[in-house]
């Protein structure tokens, strides 16, 4: 059903044994029929979090709930991570040249996927990919399916890309930075797909550092800083009433398109936490224009509905 | 106007392996003035880092001249081109390649100075350093110590060095995050404004273009396509392909339009007629047979097409 929760990440940590504090406090939901846009900028934690739910995150220790549609993803198996990456819920990556064996067709290597994971023949997965490669806008299907990564261009192999995740129909799809390396008419075209398929066959975590990406293709939003979801609630109401500090930050941060244009942009003064410096109040402290002397105690979600931030300005 | 830099009609063709031939500038004019910036945009393959490369003198070009403070640097002796290229600096994207990681960050500050035999002391090596905003207290430490914004900081810093004319920047802000973005756009802006700095910015990204450069020149296949004023040109674009790009940035509150259709086309075949007739929604039968030339329009502005959108 459409608005039930498919997946329930809480309070997750990561602790790693040189890099210190990967992940410190990751709440977040999807719900089915939802795009949620994982943004942040570099080592905050987005990728991460993205990979802990497929289980691949770096040896660590790691804690915190995990539950996907009543599972609970904390007690898998190394046998229950096999049938259920790729099959339940599959990834996509910003580059998509090393998701696929360059010394293989494209069709066959999809084709394995699907019969890993069901019981269809050989042929009805040839089939099967020829249909997913036409429903993901790539052209002369058969032809391509023939084809070598190294053949197609950058959109196409990632439209080959995303048609291998949703081969075996997963209820998620996770995909990370995966418009970051295209020009962007092309990205244009791609974040149209995930669109759709965000409405029609899959729950969609899209990670990435853009805000304008999140602007046009997601229904939700994770802001993420230092390992912590700062502030999360539906696109149109954390782009326009941004509440944590941080977000009205990198918001003002990027160039306007439209309207005058500013002397100098503003800035966020400081550089992001190191593992040594990490404050034990709230992660953006050190850097907030709006510090006050609660800031030192870590601050929980806080906000009316949907839209929550983890600030003490939140009333 | 008096020109800084101009470039008259520079083509440059590569030749492949196996008998074909890559024409990645094919036939651009453009003029820089003094202290102005201009930015050149486009598509990855559209030649605008070749372009940067060939009026740096990296590379010559077949046809046509590239023309630094009037005088054409391929017909200079050398010792004539070592003199003007030190008004002559570029910044690349990749601040992590552009240092030695085993040199100082003041010896690597210090070589244009010995290159150039020109004079230099610790001291003023630190005030260059503060000039970008770093610490002088880096002079002694590597490169390896700094973060990303840093090292494009001390990039620019070495780029402004000899207290050139002209920066060629290829990409200098695309792989950094958006809040260290703005620090280093801030930092090209201010050091432009007190150092008569012109700047050739090549970039794909419209928002920062907008917010750096006075003029735009934008590239599909090896030519320019649409040159003019930045906000103009991003207001009301007057090439097909120019209205797809500015569509086609995510924006807050602004609905994803329809998307171009198809990739760029291979630069090894590009089409007949028109390059940007296979993609562009408005193509008539004419734009697959008769090139368009760039013609000056209204308002300084220069287009490239049978039927511009103003």
């Amino acid at each position: 059903m459409a608005g039930d929760a498919l997946l329930t990440v809480g309070e997750l940590r990561l602790r790693h044994r040189q890099a210190g504090v990967l992940l410190d406090g990751v709440s977040l939901t999807v719900k089915r029929g939802q795009i949620l846009g994982v943004v942040g900028e570099s080592g905050s934690g987005k990728s991460l979090t993205g990979l802990s739910v497929l289980g691949l995150q770096p040896e660590g220790s790691l804690s915190g709930t995990l539950a996907f549609d009543g599972e609970d993803l904390t007690r898998f198996t190394p046998r229950d991570w096999r049938r259920f990456r790729g099959h339940r819920a599959a990834m996509i990556f910003q580059d998509p040249m090393t998701a696929f064996l360059p010394v293989r067709r494209i069709g066959p290597q999809i084709v394995e996927q699907i019969r890993l994971h069901t019981k269809l023949s050989r042929q009805a997965a040839s089939e099967r990919v020829v249909s997913l490669l036409a429903r993901m806008g790539v052209p002369s299907p058969e032809q391509t399916a023939q084809r070598f990564p190294h053949e197609l261009s950058g959109g196409l192999r990632q439209r080959a890309m995303i048609a291998m995740a949703l081969s075996c129909d997963p209820e998620l799809l996770i995909a990370d930075e995966p418009t970051t390396a295209l020009d962007v008419t092309v990205q244009a075209q791609i974040l149209t797909l995930l669109k759709e398929i965000g409405a029609r066959e899959a729950s969609v975590m899209l990670i990435t550092h853009d805000m304008g990406v999140v602007a046009q293709s997601c229904t939700d939003v994770a802001v993420l800083y230092a390992g912590v979801v700062i502030e999360t609630g539906p696109v149109a109401s954390v782009l326009q009433t941004p509440l944590h500090p941080y977000t009205q930050a990198l918001l003002t941060a990027i160039p306007p398109m439209d309207g005058p244009r500013p002397e100098r942009l503003p800035v966020i003064e400081g550089v992001p936490p190191s593992p040594e410096t990490r404050p034990s109040g709230c992660v953006f402290a050190p850097r907030c224009p709006q510090i006050s002397p609660e800031c030192a105690v870590r601050p929980a979600m806080r906000g009316e509905g949907a839209h929550r931030a983890a600030c003490v300005l939140v009333a | 106007m008096s020109a800084l830099l101009q470039a008259k009609n520079v083509a440059r063709t590569y030749k492949l392996g196996s008998g074909a031939s890559l024409r990645a500038v094919d036939g651009i004019s453009l003029e820089l003035a003094r202290g102005e910036t201009l930015a050149l945009v486009g598509e990855s393959g559209c030649g605008k880092s070749t372009l940067g490369r060939l009026l740096m003198g990296f590379d010559r070009p077949d046809t046509g001249e590239i023309l630094f403070d009037g005088q054409d640097l391929a017909k200079r002796s050398s010792h004539a081109q070592r003199v003007l290229r030190s008004q002559l600096q570029m910044v690349f994207q990749d601040s992590a390649s552009a240092f030695n990681p085993r040199w100082t960050i003041g010896s690597a500050l210090a070589e244009p100075f010995r290159i150039h035999k020109r004079p230099y002391s610790r001291q003023s090596l630190e005030d260059l350093l503060e000039r970008v905003g770093l610490s002088g207290a880096f002079f002694d430490r590597y490169p390896g110590a700094l973060s990303g914004g840093q090292r494009q900081r001390l990039n620019i810093a070495r780029a402004i060095a000899l207290s050139p004319r002209l920066i060629v920047a290829d990409e200098p802000v695309s792989a950094l995050d958006v809040s260290v973005q703005a620090q280093i756009v801030n930092l090209l802006r201010q050091l432009q404004a007190d150092l008569d700095l012109a700047c050739l910015f090549i970039s794909h990204d419209l928002a920062v273009v907008r917010q750096i450069s006075d003029r735009i020149a934008v590239m599909y296949l090896g030519a320019i396509v649409e040159e003019g004023e930045t906000l103009s040109l991003l207001a009301s674009p007057a090439h097909p392909y120019t209205r797809a790009l500015v569509d086609a940035v995510p924006q807050p509150g602004k609905p994803l339009g329809a998307p171009l259709q198809g990739d760029v086309p291979s630069p090894l075949s590009p089409p007949n007629g028109c390059r940007f007739h296979t993609r562009c929604p408005v193509a008539q039968p004419r734009c697959s047979t008769e090139r368009p030339d760039l013609e000056e329009r209204q308002g300084q502005r220069r287009v490239a097409c049978h039927f511009p959108l103003m």
